[in-house]
């Protein structure tokens, strides 16, 4: 939307967001409605405008099976699950995000469990992406999925027995005293850390308990050879004959301390020699509490914490959030702050490819790499610092604008960076992309099929190296995306070298947004003037009684947000950023979700990694640039 | 007569105490405190699973092999390298018959497969 | 002054002498302290233990812009076993806390400890059920950084401060160096001591209270800012 210099600017309130009547004409509601009838409880309208079906959750397998598997509907996938508990007492809801890659057609299908009987059935034979969204909506809410293969804890630790953390009648700080909490994370014994299917890998009855220094041991008498999940029900092990010639398997923990793992993952890998028979990611080792911290902050006082989930893109995430609630206002911010949220994003989207262009080159051998990488971060960090007063923790946005406008002279140096920067790309392809051991460390590793792909919930450049050519950009263009020209690079083997070439012109592509941006940045104001949402000016809020007013509740209180829910994503420089926001119309949200991308992604890896070799474990988790601040949250 | 020798007597002395002198030095100066954690096996910060008296792949031997039988090849190049004008054509034929020897091992092993994983 | 036969043990008075030898304390071992410890100070082998943003700018410090290299640290050893220095840098949560104590125990004397950044110092701005607030509740710490993060000049002014330390330390006083095998694996302040650093305090506990001028919902919310309150007069 345009207006000129001299018109006032107004907010516009999206009146027609009020108003439901058109989510029954959606084809998929209708497909519905007319199928499960009574099933479909009712429908609301999602604040970004695209309809939310209510069902009963005793029949969600069923409903879901029909979304994907309908020629007219294919919502073939699935972009999140997430709980939500609305007060103590209340059932919990369940929300299933959708997506349809063939009709581009957005969906929300959610229900309410009671407390009495908090389960419903299992979608990960639908889509591969549910199991650790499951695993996790049963970790913090206590929801059973019937069916699920693998139950158990994800981000709280095996033995967490202070409850389910983000229900509404669990204290923020836990249930139990701190000293408590610090003794029982000291007093881990080996099956606490591990699964029971590794511990059955390693041979051990599940109630062996470790030596009194608690470093390894010999296996239980009777364990058995091979390991135990690949006996044939039918055979006993005293029939098996052992293979003189063959090693035994062994079981080693990458992590969660490791230089490649790139933060706290930990693989367990049973290995066959240098190969890997088998991975399996444990998370959690940074589970910050995120979602349920922000519970207890205004929607201003969000903006700090998204910076602390991505921390190598984490402009994107204030972007994102800021949008999200501006959803739920209702409101659309200033061209000038669209346009500067544009720069802004794609600045960090550079930053955040660099990053893990310097580490993947450090992981793979190639050191220089790394420092050009960090020579240039550095000079977006000066651009960080010189607007925010942060490098990393930049906080950059508010609900309805930014936190400041431009300092003088700032649109200039984002253009020399920007001048200045493809040269330094196109130094490390020349010293990477044909170089005959990175293209054979690179090439047809970890490769991942399309519908695969699709089916683990990759989004990104991993999703676009396998042939996919999904960008949120594109998509559901936001912040005026669609006014830009530039192009999605697209893959087709979906293997390591792919993703690393995607990510490349993904950077060329950014610095074609960033030029065309700054060459269209607008003066003007850089916050809406609603002044029940931005802090007015001093002088105004000085001046007029109804500003002062309006200055006093939003430094006491902060903004109000109109009841409504909302699940809004954007393309982050990992993938689909997903906010799951619920506002009652109170001070603080219900609900804060925060669907890193980076958490589907490193779910599909124990699927890429079998197979391989150890040293291309290590491309591979480089390969799809994971942060675990918005993995474990 | 023996004064060529003289540098390497002199290398050889001085390394030996380099090594003894930084060894017998964190062995004076250093503390002594050994726990049964510390001296437990290093998996990054986790409890190891499972023993290490397993039986290795011999993949991994076939490696150790040819890597010792390389290196041991390079170790012989680097003197004949120092005074190869000394050793002129003779020396020049000889090499390369030693190296056409361990080539024709390294060609064998390479098309066996010895170098590829598995 | 101390008979040759008698070594002093790790237990023993700290005023006697050189930890395993028993020569007793004079100007030679001054001298050694000085050279000891001009060595230590100037090759200290950082493990990064790096979690989150602080770790980003650990990272930052180490490239060319920042090069802790010009103080002999640009050698991170990720393996505990060669490293002197823990840099703690991020947050940690309760699931990882045994790994870091763990990775502290195998960590051979001398050893130092740096907690960089508000969260490992005291929890920083994540004051929840899954974070240690302060990584000195379960191992000690040399030096703390604070910032959200510290910029890599602060990280390195804690350096700077770890090597005055060690400037400082001498071999004639073993106490520092102590490990009883009964503290392994153990957390590192009782539990009366954790209590008392983990209580909320500054900005947190107003806030609550200041925003429930007006209610912000209708809807229960766990009134958690009363408990385990030690001894505030709120």
């Amino acid at each position: 939307m345009t207006t000129t210099a001299s018109e006032p600017r107004r907010t516009l309130i999206l009146a027609e967001a009020r108003d439901d009547s058109d989510v029954y004409a959606h084809p998929s509601v209708v497909a519905l409605t007319e199928r499960f009838g009574e099933v479909v409880r009712t429908v609301t309208r999602d604040a970004v405008g695209y309809p939310v079906v209510w069902i009963d959750p005793r029949q969600n397998a069923s409903v879901l099976r029909f979304l994907r598997d309908d020629p007219a509907q294919s919502y073939d996938f699935l972009a999140d699950v997430m709980g939500a508990h609305a007060g103590v007492g209340t059932p919990i809801q369940v929300w299933y995000q959708l997506w349809s890659m063939t009709h581009g057609r957005q969906l929300r299908v959610a229900c309410e469990v009671p407390l009495e009987d908090l389960e419903v059935e299992t979608v990960t034979d639908l889509w591969r992406a549910a199991d650790w969204l499951e695993r996790e909506t049963w970790d913090m809410f206590g929801v059973t999925f019937r069916g699920h293969p693998d139950l158990r804890r994800i981000l709280m630790p095996e033995n967490y027995e202070e409850g389910f953390p983000l229900r509404k009648d669990f204290p923020l700080r836990g249930r139990f005293s701190r000293s408590e909490q610090v003794r029982r994370a000291l007093s881990r014994s080996l099956e606490d850390v591990y699964a029971v299917e590794e511990l059955e890998m390693a041979g051990y009855a599940s109630s062996a308990r470790p030596g009194p220094d608690g470093a390894a041991f010999a296996p239980a008498a009777g364990a058995s050879w091979p390991p135990i999940r690949d006996l044939d029900p039918s055979q006993r092990p005293e029939d098996l004959v052992h293979d003189p010639l063959e090693g035994t398997p062994m079981i080693i923990n990458m992590g969660p301390q490791h230089p490649a793992t790139h933060g706290v993952l930990r693989l367990v890998l049973e290995l066959d020699g240098e190969r890997v028979m088998r991975c399996i990611p444990h998370i959690g080792y940074l589970h910050t509490g995120f979602e349920k911290t922000c519970e207890y902050r205004e929607w201003n006082q969000v903006v700090p914490y998204t910076d602390r989930m991505d921390y190598l893109a984490p402009m994107l995430y204030n972007i994102g959030y800021a949008g999200a609630v501006e959803r739920l206002l209702g409101v659309e911010v200033t061209d000038r702050c669209r346009v500067l949220r544009v720069i802004l994003g794609e600045l960090n989207r550079l930053l955040g490819h660099l990053l893990w262009l310097g580490t993947t080159a450090i992981d793979i051998g190639a050191f220089s790499v790394f420092l050009y990488t960090f020579q240039e971060r550095e000079r977006i960090y000066n651009l960080h610092e010189a607007y925010t007063g942060g490098r990393i923790t930049t906080s950059v946005t508010r609900v309805g604008g930014m936190m400041a406008d431009l300092p003088v002279g700032w649109a200039t140096a984002a253009r020399e960076f920007a001048a200045t920067f493809p040269a330094t790309v196109d130094e490390v392809e020349r010293l990477l992309s044909k170089n005959a051991i990175w293209q054979g460390r690179l090439i047809d590793i970890g490769a991942i099929g399309a519908e695969d792909a699709i089916s683990w919930g990759l989004t990104g450049p991993n999703l676009r190296a396998s042939g996919v050519p999904y960008d949120v950009r594109k998509a559901r263009p936001y912040l005026g995306y669609d006014e830009y020209d530039f192009d999605v690079p697209v893959g087709s083997k979906g293997d390591v070298y792919d993703r690393y070439l995607v990510r490349i012109e993904e950077m060329r592509q950014s610095v074609r947004i960033l030029d065309q941006a700054l060459a269209r940045l607008p003066d003007g104001p850089i916050n809406i003037d609603d002044y029940q949402i931005v802090l007015p000016p001093k002088s105004e809020a000085m001046g007029s009684i109804d500003t002062m007013i309006s200055h006093f509740k939003l430094v006491m209180e902060g903004i109000r947000v109109p009841a409504g829910e909302t699940w809004y994503s954007i393309e982050s420089s990992k993938g689909e950023l997903g906010f799951g926001i619920i506002s009652d119309g109170g001070t603080k949200p219900v609900r804060c979700r925060f669907r890193g991308p980076s958490f589907n992604n490193i779910a599909s890896l124990p699927a890429m990694v079998e197979n391989e070799l150890v040293a291309d474990v290590i491309a591979i988790n480089a390969s799809l640039d994971v942060v675990l601040g918005e993995i474990d949250r | 007569m023996l004064e060529p020798y003289l540098g390497i007597l002199i290398l050889a002395v001085v390394g030996v105490l380099n090594a003894a002198g930084m060894m017998g030095a964190s062995h004076l100066l250093g503390s002594r405190r050994p726990t049964t954690v510390k001296a437990s096996p290093y998996e990054s910060g986790i409890t190891p699973l499972g023993t290490t008296r397993e039986r290795f792949s011999v993949n991994f031997y076939i490696i150790a092999m040819l890597f010792i039988v390389l290196d041991i090849e390079t170790l012989f190049l680097i003197p004949w390298a120092m005074s190869f004008r000394e050793f002129g054509l003779a020396g020049l034929i000889e090499v390369t018959v030693f190296l056409g020897v361990l080539g024709v091992g390294l060609v064998y092993a390479w098309r066996r497969g010895a170098l590829e994983w598995d | 002054m101390k008979k040759l036969d008698t070594l002093p043990t790790a237990a023993s008075s700290d005023e006697s002498g050189l930890l395993d030898t028993g020569i007793p304390r004079n100007w030679m071992t001054t001298r050694l302290d000085y050279v000891v410890n001009w060595a230590r100070r100037n090759s200290l082998w950082p493990m990064p233990f790096g979690t989150a943003c602080c770790a980003i700018e650990m990272m930052a410090s180490a490239a060319s812009k920042y090069d802790i290299g010009r103080f002999g640290m640009e050698r991170m050893s990720f393996s505990p076993r060669q490293a002197d220095l823990m840099i703690v840098a991020g947050r940690v949560s309760y699931k990882l806390a045994p790994v870091l104590r763990r990775i502290w125990d195998q960590m051979p004397q001398p050893k130092w400890c740096v907690s960089m950044g508000a969260c490992a110092s005291s929890g920083g701005m994540f004051d929840n059920y899954t974070i240690v607030q302060g990584i000195d509740t379960i191992i000690p710490v040399d030096v703390y950084v604070p910032g959200c993060p510290p910029r890599p000049e602060g990280l390195i002014y804690g350096l700077l401060m770890i090597q005055e330390k060690i400037k400082g330390e001498s071999l004639a006083h073993p106490m520092a160096r102590d490990e009883p095998e009964g503290a392994v694996g153990r957390p590192n302040l009782p539990p009366e001591a954790v209590e008392l650093v983990s209580q909320p305090f500054g900005n947190s506990t107003s806030q609550n209270r200041a925003s429930g001028l007006v209610p912000t919902s209708a809807l229960a919310r766990p009134r958690d800012r009363r408990e385990r309150r030690l001894e505030h007069t709120d």
